[in-house]
This record gives structure tokens, sequence and C-alpha cells, in this order.
């Protein structure tokens, strides 16, 4: 009954060592997840972390987007609707002609046509495409954005690594990270809003703050003369992150940017989203997600995707176009998803219901080859006809796109936690 | 050789002792307390090299944390500091153990511990805590608690929240698998849902799905529309099947307690499953509950996995983290620390009859949970002692091994035995299954057949019953219009009622042969059924036999697997005295190292310090010997210029007398040719005579210049020896200078060779710092609890007292204490617990920030430290802390500000919120950081308070 299966693999064989290696090392597991000692320590290995940092853009339409008004437009199909297809920059790839402006930037991305996640429900779709994996009753599995985080984000750092620029809301931390811890759980910037505590209450002045921190840290160097542990070090070290932090509150202001650049991306919650998000990343943010709402098309389908991509188009393919110019596209990964695509049959309201059965997301940046388009469905959209796929795939696919072995394990406090379903493997066709 | 002997043996002993040494000194020392037990195996067990006591402040701080879960109001920190008696750390334990506080702290642990801050489901979240609550403060017994709990199907109302464990989590049967698997066996088998566990050897799917059986037939049933009160029902049927997703085979199981055999399960007849049946609306009760038996041998004592579970938990609460840990990952790759140590709690555990509170004191009143924080400084001996042990600790280890091996055989052995066993059974167990199957399908038949025929009989009955009145009828109608012809109706009815009789007749013969045709297919199934019955019955006694045979195999099964484990046991304890031993060594080679670095940097520097010496010496000397050469240059120089003047003088005279001598000579023939010339006579000797006197002059001149000559030469040949000295003392100066310069780098050269080995120490001797409180010789430090950390800022910044001021105020007015009585400890005890809940209501709702920054989400473990910037962020700039800092009637930063003596200001703030006097340092700190703003003492005085609660001192509790 011994599982020999396991040890054939090399992820496994490297898991156990580590995790035979903690448990000899004498650490009898300290219980300690902590992190930015080792970078706190060696600047110039935090400054080459800096230089190779990968980061992630997620655009969530929330709802779900129609893959027939957007990436696998079937014109002329009794499915097909009533829009054109157009070109795109890429010879031979066409999209819906309500995304003129990312058409024009599509070499800078690529295509999946053939997702099937046969998941019709939107907050088990939305779990499955942010988390690789289909929700259980027994265990929670972290977000996209808690791995990049986990993975990528250098921990000496002092801004947040995850954040997630939603509608609403107040700002704080969610809960979105399971095992990982809610270290790499998202912040959350309502409606842009920095996150929470960030200004030096007013009673307390500069003097004070200043001679507060330092009585703080004088006492703190006196226990640590007694006893000083990895869990002192990281807890002592935050405050200074968070008086960092504090200095660099700007970051998450988006009025700080040019008034033309605020003009290009526009005066909506969504074109300041992007803005944002641009601002975000260029300041090395990890993972940043922005939600564009709300796709959900039970009625007047064209109508809708008419007004809701007329207000997508143009922030997005500034975006990506900024990203290029910038040099961007060379380290961050871009990835447009939804918790599934809409039905190919038009109902009697004109709308297009649910639908994970044959649908796309579009991708680029980072370690994802350029203009490429992976499967196709079949002439009325009804089918996948080439190269099935779906959330475990695309999950594997995003994380080895930004360099993170995603057949590995995280160690959890002694747990081996695979990084991604061991059961799928990338699109390794799509990756760069 | 023979003088080591008794050594050896003496060593051996130990040796044995250590080995075997929970077995021997159970039974040695059963009659000691079980704290003394627990010193005794940890001081066996460190050699001695245990850190020392925790002083007053550090212990009560932290039995505080640990007992009522916030640390001590000052007040009481300087009584318990100036109270001499010396079992003033037992009474402290004692007070605590019996404070409501501590009924609400140690409920609020059991509630994470088994909930994991799940948001509750099906029961109400207070009713879930007032079930705990009420346990603690019963001291319900754990095995009762546990049976409670893993039995509860939430219809006894007395105990209905006990079903919380299973409805927090919707009855799903994984989850519940998972979870009771790691809450109350200590195994984390989520892996083997799907597969054998990858990294740990003894975790496999079977394992994972014997608990599941035992869980897998209940579901959740309202039996009212209106009240929708949630039950954990349970069915009859429903068998475990399974597959690998890797390898693709196939399992099946019985339900099995992790580390067991198979449960023994009675054999029904089929329809006699159930004490009430399923059906619509009505809940069903089955005859034989497994989750009842899941309940029942989890928690009989004799499971070792639930008994180490529990202690290795309550361990982990006390001691800061568990023996094994994490807690819930018990497995021969993660032993426990003291593997022995962990089964002599496990026994005693039980043999105190899982008194939880009893537990805790014994743990609370050992030394090992009075440690210092910082570990003990001279290892030398215990060094020594580990080295000389090493070998013969590898040997022994080796020896166990090999032990364990054989008893792995063994279990493995009689573990077949079972599995071949079972495999018999599980045959007849589906012959049984499938009999049972034919019973009931003809039972069904059969009655379906019995039903028909009761229908013609009853059919039939009826027709007769009619017949025999129109038979009675007829005949005394007949005989009636026998009696009376000319009545013609008369005649007629008769013949009527007569006609109908016949009729009727014919109707009964052929509803009788309706009956007698249903007659023999009623027989024929019933005998089927019969048939079926006595097979399945003759299957169920060849099954009972079966299961007999099966449970005979059972206890061997148990018994190699208890020694196996005693074995592995045994093994990881040799390993873990290895490896301590090792890193003493370890530790004790780099001290020595940095010792030896030190001692050659001593020599260094003398030598240096030496050499320096002489070069100043001889630098002086060099001086001298320049100022000599320049002295002798001087006078050297001085009589080269007399000397050359003399010289000049010499050759000055000379020409002189040389003219003088011509003058002469001419004169003198002058004379001669003229012999009487008189005068010419006179002049010419007295120009000879003038030439003498000259000659003669030239002459001492000559001589003089001859000494000074010599005098010159003597005085270049002191020039040269001075020169030469001179030489000689530079050329010392550059060697000494090379010295001191070669002197310096080897200087630096041993400093970083010292500091390398200082730091090689310095980390070996904090990892083994680590690894002492990891083996608790020294007290570990670990972070509070979410709860912990709000709580004791509330205390320390004084909310809990102004909270129960105003309680106690309110308390005694509605309920005042005796006068005739004032000292009834139950009303005192009700008041103390009125107290206590008033200030909970108060407070409780600030603990929420708290769990939502520094605590883990819901359904995850809750143990792991983390720091993220917003926790910081929260402390420093919230409004939650700078509101419990501004001063308010008796709060700490009210009384420092009354304080006007900047050391008893010290001595308040660090009594209040570290529990401990401050240090002379501390003290002038606070006295400076007060002068520095004369003028804002308000805000100085907050500013210090915010610093040392955010300080790390704070933030752990160690």
């Amino acid at each position: 009954m011994r599982c020999s299966y396991a040890c054939g693999s090399a992820d496994h064989l490297l898991a156990r060592r580590q995790f035979m290696g903690a448990m000899a090392g004498g650490t009898l597991a300290s219980g300690a997840v902590v992190g930015g000692l080792g970078a706190l320590a060696a600047p110039q290995a935090s400054e080459k972390l800096a230089r190779d940092q990968k980061r992630v853009l997620v655009v969530n339409m929330a709802g779900g987007l129609s893959q027939l008004e957007s990436w696998d437009p079937k014109p002329g199909a009794a499915t097909g609707g009533p829009f054109r297809a157009i070109e795109t920059s890429v010879p031979g790839m066409h999209i819906c002609e309500l995304l003129p402006q990312t058409a024009r930037q599509m070499h800078h991305l690529a295509l999946v046509r053939s997702i099937n996640t046969k998941e019709n429900d939107h907050g088990k779709g939305q779990y499955l495409m942010q988390t690789g994996r289909r929700r259980t009753p027994a265990g929670d599995f972290p977000r996209i954005g808690a791995v990049a985080a986990k993975a990528l984000n250098d921990p000496s750092r002092s801004l947040p690594g995850h954040i997630v620029i939603s509608a609403g809301g107040s700002g704080g931390r969610s809960n979105d990270a399971a095992y990982l811890g809610p270290q790499f759980a998202s912040i959350s910037m309502g409606n842009g809003k920095p996150p929470q505590n960030t200004d030096r209450p007013s009673a307390v002045t500069e003097v004070s703050e200043r001679q507060r921190h330092a009585f703080r840290r004088r006492a703190n160097e006196r226990f640590a003369m007694r006893r000083r542990t990895a869990m002192t070090d990281a807890y002592t070290a935050n405050y200074e992150q968070a008086l960092e932090l504090m200095k660099q509150r700007d970051v998450f202001d988006v009025a700080k940017e040019p008034q033309a650049d605020q003009d290009r991306y526009g005066k909506h919650d969504f074109g300041r989203h992007c803005l944002l998000a641009r601002r975000l990343l260029e300041n090395d943010i990890t993972f940043v997600q922005v939600t564009h709402s709300n796709y959900d098309t039970h009625n007047e389908n064209f109508n809708f995707h008419l007004e809701q991509l007329g207000e997508f188009d143009t922030p997005f393919a500034t975006l990506i176009a900024d990203l290029a110019d910038r040099g961007m596209l060379e380290s961050t990964l871009v990835v447009v998803l939804s918790e599934f695509g809409r039905t190919p049959n038009i109902n009697q309201n004109y709308g297009r219901d649910h639908w994970g059965t044959a649908w796309s997301i579009c991708l680029g940046g980072t370690g994802i080859q350029s203009g490429a388009i992976i499967g196709k469905t079949n002439a009325n959209g009804t089918k996948v006809e080439d190269r099935e796929v779906d959330h475990g795939h695309l999950f594997h696919t995003y994380l080895q796109a930004v360099g993170v072995d995603s057949t590995g394990h995280f160690d959890i406090d002694g747990r081996a936690m695979p990084i991604a379903d061991p059961a799928y493997q990338a699109i390794d066709e799509l990756l760069a | 050789m023979a003088r080591r002997r008794p050594i050896c043996c003496l060593r051996a002993c130990l040796l044995l002792l250590l080995v075997f040494g929970s077995r021997f000194d159970r039974a040695a020392d059963a009659s000691e307390p079980l704290h003394v037990r627990i010193d005794q195996q940890l001081k066996q067990a460190s050699w001695g090299s245990m850190a020392g006591p925790a002083a007053d402040g550090e212990f009560l701080r932290r039995v505080y944390l640990d007992l009522v879960g916030m640390v001590p109001p000052a007040d009481e920190a300087r009584a318990f500091l100036e109270d001499k008696s010396p079992d003033k750390r037992a009474a402290t334990v004692d007070r605590l153990l019996n404070s409501p506080e501590h009924t609400r702290h140690l409920a609020r642990v059991l509630d994470i511990m088994m909930m994991e801050r799940r948001s509750a489901k099906h029961v109400k979240r207070a009713e879930w805590e007032a079930y705990l609550r009420e346990s603690v403060a019963n001291n319900k017994p754990w095995d009762q608690l546990a049976r409670e709990i893993l039995g509860a199907d939430g219809t006894d109302e007395k105990i209905r929240a006990a079903s919380a464990f299973y409805l927090f989590r919707d009855g799903e049967p994984n989850l519940l698998t998972r979870d009771t698997g790691r809450v109350f066996f200590g195994m984390d088998m989520q892996c083997c849902q799907c597969h054998d566990h990858p990294l740990i050897d003894d975790y496999y799917q079977a394992d994972y799905y014997g608990l599941y059986a035992f869980l897998s037939r209940g579901f959740l049933f309202t039996e009212d529309s209106k009240d929708k009160t949630v039950f954990f029902a349970e069915k009859a049927e429903g068998d475990v099947k399974f597959t690998s997703v890797f390898t693709k085979e196939n399992g099946r199981t019985r339900p099995r307690l992790p580390g067991d055999v198979t449960i023994d399960e009675p054999v029904f007849a089929a329809g006699e499953e159930y004490v009430v049946k399923p059906a619509s609306k009505v809940r069903p009760i089955p005859k034989h509950s497994r989750r009842a038996m899941l309940a029942e041998l989890a928690t009989d004592g004799t499971n070792q996995r639930f008994n180490r579970n529990i202690v290795n938990r309550l361990w982990g609460h006390m001691m800061g983290q568990g023996l094994v840990d994490p807690v819930d990952l018990h497995h021969p790759l993660n032993p426990a620390a003291h593997p022995a140590l962990l089964d002599l709690l496990a026994e005693a555990f039980v043999e105190m009859k899982f008194d939880i509170r009893a537990f805790l004191r014994e743990l609370a009143l050992s030394q090992t949970y009075q440690l210092s924080l910082n570990g003990p400084t001279d290892l030398q001996a215990q060094a020594t002692q580990a080295a000389q042990q090493l070998a013969e600790l590898t040997e022994q280890r080796d020896a166990a091994k090999a032990r364990l091996e054989a008893a792995r055989r063994e279990a493995a052995e009689t573990r077949q035995r079972f599995d071949a066993a079972q495999a018999a059974s599980v045959a007849v167990a589906d012959e049984h299954t499938n009999a049972k199957a034919v019973v009931s399908n003809s039972q069904k038949k059969a009655d379906e057949a019995a039903q028909k025929l009761t229908e013609a009989q009853a059919a039939l009955a009826a027709k007769q019953d009619i017949a025999n009145a129109l038979d009675v009828a007829t005949k005394h109608a007949n005989l009636a219009a026998a009696k009376l012809p000319d009545e013609k109706e008369l005649v007629a009815a008769a013949q009527t009622i007569a006609t109908r009789f016949e009729r009727l007749n014919a109707e009964v013969s052929a509803a009788q042969k309706q009956a007698d045709a249903l007659k023999p297919p009623a027989a024929a199934t019933a005998k089927t059924l019969a048939d079926a019955r006595q097979a399945a019955a003759a299957v169920a006694a060849r099954l009972q036999a079966e299961n007999k045979k099966l449970d005979a195999t059972r206890q061997p099964v148990r018994t190699a697997q208890k020694k196996f484990e005693a074995e592995q046991s045994s093994l990881a304890q040799l390993e873990s005295q290895l490896a301590f031993a090792t890193e003493l060594v370890e530790l004790r080679q780099h001290q020595s190292a940095a010792q030896a670095a030190g001692r050659m940097l001593e020599t260094a520097t003398a030598d240096l310090a030496n050499t320096r010496e002489m070069l100043a010496k001889i630098t002086m000397t060099r001086a001298q010997r320049q100022a000599a050469v320049t002295d002798a240059q001087a006078q050297h120089q001085a009589a080269e210029s007399a000397l050359q003047q003399l010289a000049a003088q010499v050759a000055g005279r000379d020409e002189g007398l040389k003219l003088v001598a011509a003058a002469a000579e001419s004169a003198r023939q002058a004379a001669g040719k003229l012999p009487k010339d008189a005068e010419l006579k006179a002049a010419a000797d007295a120009v000879q005579a003038r030439r003498a006197a000259l000659g003669n002059e030239l002459a001492e001149l000559q001589k003089q210049h001859e000494a000074k000559r010599q005098a010159t030469a003597v005085l270049v040949e002191r020039l040269r020896v001075a020169t030469k000295e001179y030489e000689e003392a530079l050329q010392q100066v550059a060697q000494l200078e090379q010295r001191v310069a070669s002197g310096e780098a080897k200087l630096v050269e041993h400093q970083t060779q010292l500091e390398s080995e200082q730091r090689a120490a310095r980390e070996q001797r904090e990892q083994l710092l680590g690894g002492w409180s990891d083996r608790f010789f020294a007290s570990p430090i670990v972070p509070l609890s979410p709860e912990q950390l709000a709580w004791s800022l509330m205390q320390a910044s004084g909310q809990v007292d102004r909270q129960r001021v105003a309680a106690a105020a309110e308390v005694d007015k509605k309920l005042p204490l005796d006068p005739q009585q004032p000292d009834d400890p139950a009303r005192l005890r009700a008041r103390e617990q009125a107290i206590e809940a008033a200030v909970y209501e108060k407070l409780n709702s600030n603990v929420k920030k708290f769990v939502d920054l520094f605590g883990h989400a819901g359904g995850q473990p809750q143990t792991d430290f983390f720091a993220t910037v917003d926790q910081a962020l929260f402390l420093a700039n919230a409004g939650t802390l700078q509101s419990w800092l501004n001063p308010a009637a008796g709060n700490l930063t009210d009384r420092l500000g009354k304080i006007e003596d900047p050391a008893a200001l010290a001595e308040e703030l660090y009594m209040s919120v570290l529990t401990r006097r401050p240090s002379s340092a501390e003290i002038t700190d606070v006295r400076d950081y007060l002068a520095e703003r004369p003028q804002e003492k308000p805000a100085a005085v907050m500013e210090m308070a915010w610093g040392l609660m955010s300080s790390a001192e704070f933030r752990f509790r160690y």
C-alpha cells in the first residue's frame, strides 16, 4: 500500500526532500510564516528581485462576457448576432467590431477560444476561474492574486503585493488567500480609495510620531537582546514597512497622474481604474485586478454589449499600448477573464444566457505568445472543436507565463500544497 | 580501561533509562504527581541543560495569558511580585483556573480548536459557545465532551449545541472526515480523499475512508417545514468505496478509526435495520448507528491517537507549541519532540479520567512550564556528556531501527491475517446483502400474492355470508310459501329468493374457484420467501461466524500495532536525543573555536603591543643617533675648516719663509762680496735671523697642523661610527614597522576570524535556543492570539479595569452581598461571574477587528503566525488603540499622568504593559523622554504606552 506513484515524480521527490529536510533540521516547525527578513538583510538580493519582478493584471469582466460579441465572433451564423467581425493587428485574427481600439493592440495579445468549464453558476464560475479549481466543501483554495503574491512578491517591499480595485467597499483585507495565509490576501481599493489606516492620526504630531517609533524601536532592541526569532523580527519589521507605505501613499492616488493621461483613459470608473492599475503596476505591485461590470445580459445582450464594450475598449486598449510602450509587457501578464461566456442561442428577450461550454479569454504580455489563437469552436459556436481546455489548464498557464513552476508545491507550515491542480498542465503552445 | 568500566555501566544504565525511560519512570514514579514526572523526563532528555526558572513577572504574564487570555492588571502583578510566600505560583494557578475568566477563555480556545473561526450554521453561535462554557465551567471530562460532540444528532435538547461540529460543516461527509481526523485524532488526511498521501507514508486513502465510513451515512434532516430545526440524521445503508486518482485502484472499507482495524458491526435480517424506518418527514433511527460507534470507540480511552491528540493540543495551549507540531500532523516523519513524554501524558490523562482542568493544572505547576525564555549559558558539562554518548546513542538507535523493522513486519503479518479474514467476511457480507435483496424481493412478491389471495378470500367470504343469509331466507320463505300457498306474492317472493340464492351459489363457487386458484401462488411465493429468509439467515449465520473469526484476528493486530507504535516512539526518542546531542556537540565546537580564536587574538594583540613598544624605543634611539651624527658632522666640519685655515697659514708662512730665505741668501752673498760692510752684514744677519725665526714659526705651525689633522681624523672616524649606528637604527625601525604592520594585519585577521566564530557560535546558539524551546528546555516565544492581543491591550490600557469597576458597582447594587455572610463563597462566585459577564458584554465587540486582522480565515488552521502591514497600520493609526490611550478616569495614561517621579511613572508603565519592573536603562529612557518635552507630558505618556504596546515583547507570549 505504499504510495509508489508519488515517488517517481520529480516534484513529489523535491517537496518530500524539503519536507524531510525541514523536519530533520531541528527546526521543529516554529509555526512561523514570515517574510522579508532575508531580503531585508540582503539589499542586493531584493534589488535583483525588483529587476526581475513579474507582475499580473487581471481584468475581470464580471457577469459573463459574451465570447460572440468579443473574442470569438461568428458573423453570419444563426447564433452570430448583429455585429461584424473586424480585422486586427494580427493578420487573420478577427474580433468583434465592438472592440476597434483593442483590435489594434492584438499583436500584444493572444486568444484562447476553446474553454469548456462546464459551469454555468456565477459564483462557482468566478471561483474556478480565479483559483484554477472547482469549489469543494472540504477545502478552500487561494485565488490567483494570492498565489502570485506568494510566488512573486518580494516580501521586504512595503507596498501590498495583491490589490483588487473594486467598485466600492471599505478598502480592507479580503479573505481570498485560503491556506496561503492572510498575508497574501488582497487589499481592496474600494473605488480606488487607498488602503485603510495609511494616514497618521491627526492627534499625533510629526515629533510624536518620530519619538514614539524611536521608543518602540529601543524597546524592541532591548527585547532582542534576550530573544530574537524570525517571528519577532517580522513583527518589528512590519512597523517599518508601515511607515514606508505611509510615505508612498501617493502610489494609490490616481489624481497624481498627468491630466492628459486621465483624459486618455476616460473619466468613468473603469477608465480611472485602468489608469490606477497602470500606476500600481509601474510601482511594482505584483498583482492588480480591475473589474468591469456587468455583462450578465439575459436581456438585450446586444445593446448591453454595445454599451459596455464601448466603455471597455478605449481604456483597455490604452492600457495595453502604454504597458507596451513602457516595456512593461515584457514583465507583466495581462488576463481578461470572466466567469463564463454566453449562450450562442439568443433567447426571446434578445439576451444570451450563462454558458460555460465553449467560450474565450484574452491574455498577453510576459511569457505568452503574442498573436496566438488557441483552439476553436464550431461554426455556430455551440461546441469546442479543437484543443479543449478549462480553468485548470489556464491557471497553470498564467503561472508558467510569469515563471512560476506551477507543478511545484508551497510548503505551508510543513504541509506541501500543490501550487496548481496537479491533475492539469499548462497550455504549452501558448507559452512564449 | 578497567577504571572506565563502572562509568560505562552507569552510562549504559542511564541510556537504558533514556530509551525505555518512559516505561520505567511510570512504573517507578506513578505515585509522583504528573508535573514532577514531566520534569523528570525533560531533565533527563536535556542532560540538565535546561533554562533557569522564569522570573515572577514572566511567569505571571504567561499564566494569565494561558489561563485567562490576557495580561494581568498592574496591581495584581505588583502584589504577586511582592508576595513572599513560597507557594504563590501554585496558588495563582488555582485561583485563575477557578475564575470565570478562565471558563470564558478555555471555552474560546476549545471553540477555535474545533471550529477554526468557521461561521455558524443550523445552530446559533451563542448556543454553541454557551454549551462549551457550561462544559468548561462544570469541568466536563474531555472524553464526555468529545463523545457528546461526535455522537450528536441534534435531537437531545439538553446538548443540542453539541451537534454544531457537524452542523456548522453542513454535514458534508468529506469535510467532516477531514476535520474529525484533524481535530480529534491529530491527522490531516485531506490528501487521502483522492489518493494515499504523497509525502506521509502512514496516511492512506483507506484511513481516510475508514473514518469517512463512520460519517457518510449522516445527512441533514428537517422534520417540520415550519420549525426549521436541522438535525444530523443517519441511514442504515451506504457502503464506502473509493478509487485512487493516481493508481486508479479501487478500495472499499468498513468503518475504521485511524491506526486501528475495522470495527465489528451487527448483522441484521432484512427489514430489521431500523428502530424507526425512513419515511416521508420521518427521521429514521438505525438500530446500529455508526456515528454513535465513532463517539464510543474514539473516547473509550484505548485509542492512542485520540488520547495523544488531545494531550498534545492541551500541551500546545499551555506550552506555546505542541510536542507534535503542527498539532494535526501526527506521523512518524514528524515525531513528538519527546515521544516518551507524549505517551506518558496520554496515559496519565486517561488515568485522570480526561479531567482537563486537573491536567492544565499539572502542566502549569511543572518546572517545564515555568522555565525562562533564556537558554542556559554554560554547556561544557552537557556537551562533554553528549559527545561521550554519541556513539552509544547511534548504536542504540540502530538497534531500535532493527526492532522497529521487526515490529513492522509483525504488524504487517497480523494485519494480513486480519485482511484475509476481512476479505472472507466481506465476501459473505456481499452474499448477505444479495440474500437480503432476494428476501426483500420475495417479500414483495409473497406480499402481493398473499394480498390477492386475501382479497379473493374476503370476496368469497362476503358472498358466502350473503349466500348463507339467502339460504336461511330461502328455507324460511319456502316454508312460509308451503304453509300459505295462496299467497301468490309470497310464493313469487320465495321463488325470487330461491333463484337469487341459486345465482349466488354459483357466484360463491366461482369465487371459491378463484380463491383456490390463488392459493398455490401464494403458497409458492410464501415458500420462496421462507426459503429466501432461511437462505439469508444461513448467510447471516455464516457472516456472523466469519465476523467472529475476523474478530479473533483483531486483538493480535492491535497488540502488534501498539508494539509497532511503541517502537516508533522509542526510535523517535533516540533520534531526538541524537539530534540534540549532535547540536550540543556542534555548539560546543563552535564555542571552542570561538574561544581558540579569542585566545589567538589575545596573543596577537600582545605580540603587537610588544613590537610597538620596541618600535617606540628604537625610534627614540634612532633620533638620538641621528642627533649624534649631526653633532659629529658639525664637529668634523669645524675641525676640517680649522685644519684648512692652519694649512693656509702654513702655506703662507712657507711662502714668506721662502722669500725671506731668498732674501737672506741674497743678503749673505752680497755681504760676502762686501765683507766690510758691517751694515750690510748686520742687515744680512738680521734677515738670516728673521729667516730662522720664521723657520721656527713655520715648524710650529706645521706641528699644529699635524696635530689638528690627527684630531680631524678622529672626528671623521666618530662621524663614520655615528652614521653607521644611525643607519642601523633606521634599519631596525623599518623592520619593526614592518612587524607592526604585519602584526596589525594579523590582528585584523584574528579579529575577523573571532567574529566569524562568534557569529557561528551565536547562530548555532540561536538555532539551539530555537531547538531548546522546540524541546521545551526553554520557554518558547509564541504570538498572542487575536483575542489575547485585543484583551491584553484592553487590560494594559485600563479598559478592563474601568469596566470592572462599573460592573462591580452595578452588580453590588442589584445583588448586594449579605452583610451577615460577606464571605459566602457561592455568593462571591456568582458576583465574580456577573462582573465577568458584564465586562465581556461591554468590551467583546472590540475583539472582532483584531480577529479580522490578526486571525486566519474561517476554516483554516489558526496557529501559524503572520505579520502584515495592515496590522501595524491598524495599531499605529486606527482610532481603536488611540482612543484607549486617551486619558480617562483611572485608565493607564490617566494614572501615569498623575505620577510626578519619572522612575515611579516608568514602574507603573512597565508593570501595566509588560508585567515587570523597568531596568535602570529603561527608567533613564522614560526620564529622558519626559525631560525632552516637559510641556507635553500627556502626549509623551501616550506615546510611550503605545511604544510598549506595539513592541515585540507585548505581541508575544514567552
